[in-house]
């Protein structure tokens, strides 16, 4: 394709992306600000405060953990993705072989599909507040009552619909609501606070008596609620660290950063991680913090119901577009991952199938309840082969392996980066089974890193050994 | 007309923080607080959609 196709295209998805149209760090500050303050921030906030995290462990644990994924971004994505600058599926292809990147968007469509019908659940609780219908617990893992279901049908369906064909109006939305946005978590934050004052009669005049009401009312650590897992500091930082893993760790975002002039470019996501996640999910965390403060029996963890007390109606329409213009473009990129397995199929037809899927996510509000434990799925699930992509880059050069092996000889399969990738994610859930603390969903996917390194250069050196390329 | 729907949808943004920080200081009930950040966020989204995304994205 010439570059004029290229360009009006706007992808460069089969070619390097020439210098000439590479960005400056600005343009990826607002994309990364814009894409991490989503619906699903509203739901993490309160689950952590669930878990039973202290004042120390989930402040800390943020700016530690947002520490680590924002240098993961810098130094294991961006280098890579300014040198090669290719969009990640492309990369795979050329190192994996075409079946197997049809079994990666396999897997990473369904695992959109699920955080898309996480984000239709939290704009569904919106319309609660105005409905009144019985909405789900913080232990309900099946719908429960008709109320819901519709709910979820009806924003799935509307969000689906314009997905497949008012993308780019959503787009405009998106681009419209995102600082308008992080202005209302900072005010849920600011209401919740003052409203943390008058309930406790609390005494706040300086940053320390700030920190003592945090210990002492608003995230008191102790047992977590019923049936959550108790949150340490570990907890909070590696969840902080791995919550977009696989855009950082496991290389998606190479799509994205190939555009950056620079690879420090990479630490534009810094305004993406302490916007989003510092910042709004210590926000959503007060609101929950004071609900359970205000009354203990009442556990729910629906942002609709706490935007509403913060915020009024303001606060609803945050909820619903914080869902819809994230939902939105996640059910597009499904769409997209599942078009590649399916090239028949119109693009039409992909996201409305694609759409009907989240949306049926959506119903079932175990997974918007349990989105600590699925996030931490989702980046194990695809980190493996931001591994591969990182060994074959850097390591093999130096061994004398051949790298790309799969396009240098033509393979539909790279049976290395396969059994890499499906061996560390059976291994990671062995460990996780095995019950030792260490090796909780939480942490399993640091080992495994090194796990999906050793295996794909061990089997690629078995492989290679004696071919001639 | 657009410079000037532009200061609108920056003094939007201001009320919109604006309207907690009160709150905070105890200036205003949560009522009030509720309609102002609501009235904000229609004269936000009314304001800015006369202007972002009409000019030239920077890249």
């Amino acid at each position: 394709m010439s570059e004029e196709n290229q360009e009006k295209h706007g992808e460069f998805e089969r070619e390097p992306v020439p210098e000439s149209k590479t960005r400056g760090l600005k343009a990826f500050v607002g994309m990364y600000a814009g894409e991490h303050c989503a619906g699903t921030e509203l739901m993490i906030g309160p689950l952590f405060v669930a878990a039973g995290v202290s004042a120390f462990d989930v402040v800390f644990g943020l700016l530690i953990g947002n520490l680590l994924a924002v240098l993961s971004w810098m130094f294991l994505c961006a280098p890579i993705a300014v040198r090669a600058r290719m969009t990640l599926y492309y990369q795979l292809e050329k190192i994996c072989g075409t079946h197997l990147v049809t079994l990666y968007n396999l897997a990473n469509g369904v695992m959109f599909c699920f955080l898309a019908g996480s984000m239709i659940t939290v704009s569904a609780t919106a319309l609660g507040v105005w409905f009144h219908f019985p909405m789900p617990g913080l232990n309900d893992i099946l719908p429960n009552s008709l109320g819901w279901v519709l709910a979820v049908l009806g924003v799935g369906a509307l969000i689906t619909l314009v997905a497949a064909w008012g993308y780019d109006m959503v787009s405009k939305v998106a681009n419209i609501a995102a600082p308008w946005m992080v202005l209302v978590f900072l005010g849920f934050g600011i209401v919740g606070l003052r409203q943390f004052i008058e309930v406790t009669g609390a005494e706040v005049h300086s940053l320390s008596s700030l920190w003592v009401l945090c210990q002492e009312a608003i995230f008191k650590g102790g047992d977590p609620l019923p049936g959550q897992v108790k949150f340490t500091f570990w907890h909070v930082t590696f969840f902080a660290w791995f919550a977009n893993m696989a855009m950082h760790v496991g290389m998606s975002d190479l799509s994205v950063l190939r555009f950056a002039k620079k690879s420090w470019h990479g630490v534009a996501s810094a305004s993406g991680m302490y916007v989003g996640h510092f910042m709004a999910w210590l926000a959503a965390a007060v609101l929950y913090s004071l609900q359970l403060h205000l009354d203990p029996a009442n556990t729910d963890v629906l942002p609709g119901p706490l935007a509403y007390r913060a915020a009024g109606v303001a606060g609803l329409i945050c909820v619903i577009v914080a869902g819809w213009t994230t939902a939105n473009p996640t059910i597009y990129r499904a769409g997209l991952a599942f078009q590649a397995i399916m090239p028949k199929k119109s693009r039409f037809a992909v996201t409305i199938g694609t759409g009907m899927l989240a949306t049926l996510a959506g119903m079932f509000p175990g997974i918007a309840m349990k989105l600590l434990g699925f996030v931490a799925i989702y980046g194990l699930i695809l980190m493996p082969m931001g591994a591969v992509i990182f060994s074959d880059f850097w390591i093999f050069p130096k061994l004398g392996l051949t790298q790309y092996y799969a396009e240098h000889r033509s393979l539909k399969i790279n049976w290395a980066a396969g059994i890499a990738w499906i061996g560390t994610v059976v291994i990671c859930l062995a460990l996780v089974k095995s019950g030792n603390p260490m090796f909780q969903i939480f942490f399993v996917a640091l080992p495994g890193w090194f796990i999906a390194t050793g295996l794909y250069i061990l089997i690629s050196k078995m492989m290679q050994k004696g071919s001639s390329v | 007309m657009k410079k000037i729907m532009e200061v609108i949808s920056y003094l939007a943004l201001v009320l919109i923080v604006g309207a907690p920080l009160l709150f905070y200081a105890e200036k205003i009930d949560l009522d009030m607080n509720k309609m102002l950040m609501t009235i904000a966020t229609v004269v936000w989204f009314l304001s800015a959609l006369c202007w972002i995304g009409r000019e030239k994205v920077d890249v």
